[in-house]
């Protein structure tokens, strides 16, 4: 299993949780004995205990994004959000789901959840839930070595399938921020303000790496505006010297 | 009050800690509006205008790669072949930084000469991208008010450096709205520039009149937001009951 601790350096409010998809049953592991929502396992997994879920377990859309249910007429006509002052028409809230992540109808029957220090999986989409410097740092790490860009995506509802399932299927990060998304916020899943990332298991080797090479706090982000302008310039000047006598 | 304030005079409703400020990207000189009297990075100028008010700057106010992105300049080569992020820490090496640059989002050389910028109460302009700093609430609403007659979604793109890029140039030239975090981006927090954990939204100008009209329309605060977790539960599970209910009556 990877070795995932340097995660525990950041000291999270709430620990990273890790996540897998699976078509059999995880052994060692106790089912989830109560039933919520998505997005809500992700605090219940906070706690500090592992615990899969299948699809008796949930409330609200999750099944029908993780393919463990044929579609919902209701929910997916869109016929919902209006009722609820989200969206002004169904047709608007109709298109929101073409476009949400899903897994593919039947390969998963079961989901596991389970905190860093609990972790006895390999998991699928690692999901920090950091405040914003951290979020910074992690960012940061993604791009260290690669320099690639972000690109979070979300919709108004659903914010779950973003947040666990988008990055599974694409193998792209993605990022939220808590209470921007109607669910959540309603819910009251988790306190405001909080950034949400969930990594995709083959971006993790890369960042795991970036964490241990890279300074977490650059010397630009301590010494103030003025320090910083004065530094930038001088390596301005330091490079375009070189460059004029290259 | 202008035309242009009064159009968007619902944004003034969220009685924001920082104003919005509108940018217009120009190829001539703007009239009525003065010049900025100091060099500024590009990211600096918006919180210039958050403070201090409407000014237009032209290639000679700027420090850092501003000028290169709005294509007043030809090129920056010490920039763009990545040698800056290495030496500043934030890339391993010049080639991770070098990669940056096809990705980042530009104006056509010689369109923009002149950058204006100007707080809410101070526009003379139709800007063509609306900056918002907003808190999460408030973001929440304007976010649900970009998807609420569309149903459109939302994506936040950035890079580590050259947030400028993403904030202001992006939604100019994609008609996407964009947004990104206080603290996030090496040159804006280095520069202390937007408070830690603010939201900032850049909104073009072809997404303004929906939004403000959804704005207008739509309920800010819905009623499931006000009445708790488990009564909103509830409400959900008696809607798509009802529905369930209509739907077979209705086959």
């Amino acid at each position: 299993m990877r070795d995932l601790s340097i995660f525990n350096k950041f000291n999270f409010e709430r620990p990273p949780v890790g996540v897998k998809f699976l078509l059999n049953k995880p052994k060692g592991i106790k089912k989830l004995d109560k039933t919520l929502a998505l997005c809500e396992m992700l605090p219940e997994a906070h706690k500090g205990e592992a615990f899969y879920a299948t699809a008796e377990d949930f409330e609200c859309v999750g099944p029908l994004v993780l393919g463990m249910v044929e579609p919902d007429a209701i929910f997916e006509s869109g016929m919902v959000g209006p009722r609820l002052g989200i969206y002004k028409e169904s047709r608007a809230n109709r298109r929101v789901y073409p476009p949400v992540p899903t897994l593919v109808k039947g390969t998963v029957r079961y989901i596991v959840f389970s905190p860093l220090d609990k972790l006895t999986f390999d998991p699928d989409v690692l999901v920090c839930t950091a405040k914003s410097d951290q979020a910074e740092i992690l960012l940061r790490a993604c791009a260290y070595t690669t320099g690639k860009m972000w690109n979070a995506k979300g919709t108004t509802v659903i914010g779950c399938a973003w947040l666990f399932i988008y990055p599974f299927v694409s193998g792209e990060l993605n990022f939220t921020i808590t209470n921007i998304g109607s669910g959540w916020k309603a819910r009251q899943v988790l306190p405001e303000g909080l950034v949400l990332l969930s990594f995709p298991y083959d971006l993790l080797p890369m960042m795991i790496e970036n964490l241990k090479d890279m300074d977490w706090v650059l010397p630009d982000y301590v010494g103030g505006r003025e320090a910083h302008n004065e530094k930038f310039q001088a390596v301005i000047e330091g490079l375009m010297k070189e460059y004029k006598a290259g | 009050m202008s035309t242009i304030q009064k159009d968007l005079a619902i944004f003034e409703k969220f009685n924001f800690e920082i104003p919005p400020v509108g940018v217009k990207f120009l190829a001539a000189k703007p009239e009525g509006l003065k010049k900025l009297d100091k060099i500024l990075d590009f990211c600096e100028m918006l919180a210039e205008s958050q403070q201090s008010g409407a000014f237009y700057v032209a290639s000679d106010n700027f420090t850092c790669v501003g000028p290169l992105l709005l294509g007043m300049v030809d090129s920056e080569p010490v920039f763009e072949s990545g040698m800056v992020g290495p030496e500043l820490e934030v890339f391993k090496e010049a080639r991770a930084n070098q990669r940056l640059y096809p990705q980042v989002p530009r104006i056509a050389k010689g369109a923009a000469n002149y950058v204006a910028f100007a707080p809410l109460d101070k526009l003379t302009f139709e800007p063509d991208v609306l900056i918002v700093t907003a808190g999460v609430s408030q973001a929440e609403i304007i976010l649900r008010a970009h998807g609420y007659s569309s149903g459109r979604s939302w994506s936040a793109q950035g890079t580590p450096v050259m947030g400028c890029a993403w904030m202001l140039v992006y939604p100019y030239v994609t008609s996407r709205m964009n947004l990104t975090v206080g603290g996030f981006g090496f040159g804006m927090k280095a520069r202390e520039l937007f408070p830690e954990g603010m939201i900032i939204l850049s909104i073009p100008w072809d997404l303004l009149p929906e939004i403000t009209q959804n704005l207008r329309e739509m309920k800010w605060v819905p009623h499931s937001f006000t009445i708790g977790r488990d009564a909103h539960k509830a409400k959900v599970k008696k809607i798509a009951g009802d529905l369930k209910e209509k739907l077979s009556a209705g086959k």
